[in-house]
């Protein structure tokens, strides 16, 4: 299965904490293209500790234990 | 351009919308198949299957930059500080929520007179909100002697579901020009002097 890497954000006010996701990309040289270019865009330049690329496999479920 | 899947679940004890209290990623996925069948697994487990209706499916291009415009602190700000209020409030857009967009249009009156307008819609796309400016453009060219020039340009406001506020930026449009400042808005700008032919 495919790796992927997607771009997340995510900061906090007042106890609410907002995630976005900034896109998918294919490899991890895009990816890191991406978060260079959020940094520099209204919101995310004031906020750049919160972009995070990750990665992950296509297809493949997260939290098959469920939580409690 | 690959079409991908992304599911999350949203733990909503007191607020319904975005963003949730608890959002779990759950993950990317190639097809509708494989969505159906990890919302369906998730069902079945502990934490999930108390909040059976929290999974969300968000359908995206892998490669495609999602936040184009940055997104507004404020607006995020305005959730959070109604939150501590209780209050459940939706303002900021996520891909596919109804946002503003202004929409510049440009209309040719004679040789040397072009008109330039920003019309306001809501729409989820750009080419939803241009298909809405075009169609008004058309109804304003109709039995005038001035023809739309076509090339429209759609900007995609920070804010959706919320009344259009004093300060609010509704178009803007980056590029090169190619000139020095000075011959760019005598150029492109028309100065006080020939928007006084207008009057």
């Amino acid at each position: 299965m495919p790796e992927v890497f997607p771009v997340t954000h995510s900061h906090e006010i007042d106890g609410t904490e907002f995630i976005r996701l900034v896109g998918v990309f294919s490899t991890r040289g895009e990816a890191d293209v991406a978060a260079a270019r959020a940094a520099e865009l209204p919101g995310f330049d004031e906020t750049r500790d919160g972009i995070h690329v990750g990665s992950a496999t296509l297809g493949a479920p997260r939290w098959t234990e469920g939580f409690v | 351009m690959t079409s991908i899947w992304h599911v999350t679940h949203w733990r909503s004890d007191r607020f319904e919308s975005w963003p949730a209290e608890d959002e779990k990623d759950l993950g990317f996925f190639e097809t509708q198949d494989e969505v159906d069948a990890a919302v369906a697994a998730a069902r079945a487990l502990p934490g999930f299957r108390d909040y059976p209706d929290g999974f969300h499916i968000e359908h995206l291009e892998l490669d495609e930059f999602v936040f184009r415009h940055g997104f507004s602190i404020e607006s995020d700000a305005e959730i959070a500080r109604a939150r501590t209020m209780g209050i459940d409030r939706w303002v900021g857009p996520l891909p596919g929520d109804l946002r503003w967009y202004g929409v510049r249009t440009a209309y040719r009156f004679s040789e040397d007179m072009v008109e330039e307008r920003v019309t306001l819609w809501l729409a989820t796309t750009d080419e939803e909100a241009i298909a809405l400016a075009e169609a008004e453009a058309r109804e304003y060219v109709e039995g005038m002697s001035m023809t739309y020039l076509g090339h429209p340009e759609a900007f995609a406001t920070f804010i959706a579901n919320v009344p259009i506020k004093p300060g609010m930026e509704v178009f803007s449009s980056l590029g090169e020009v190619g000139l020095p400042p000075g011959q760019y808005l005598k150029k492109i700008i028309r100065d006080a002097e020939s928007e006084r032919r207008f009057d």
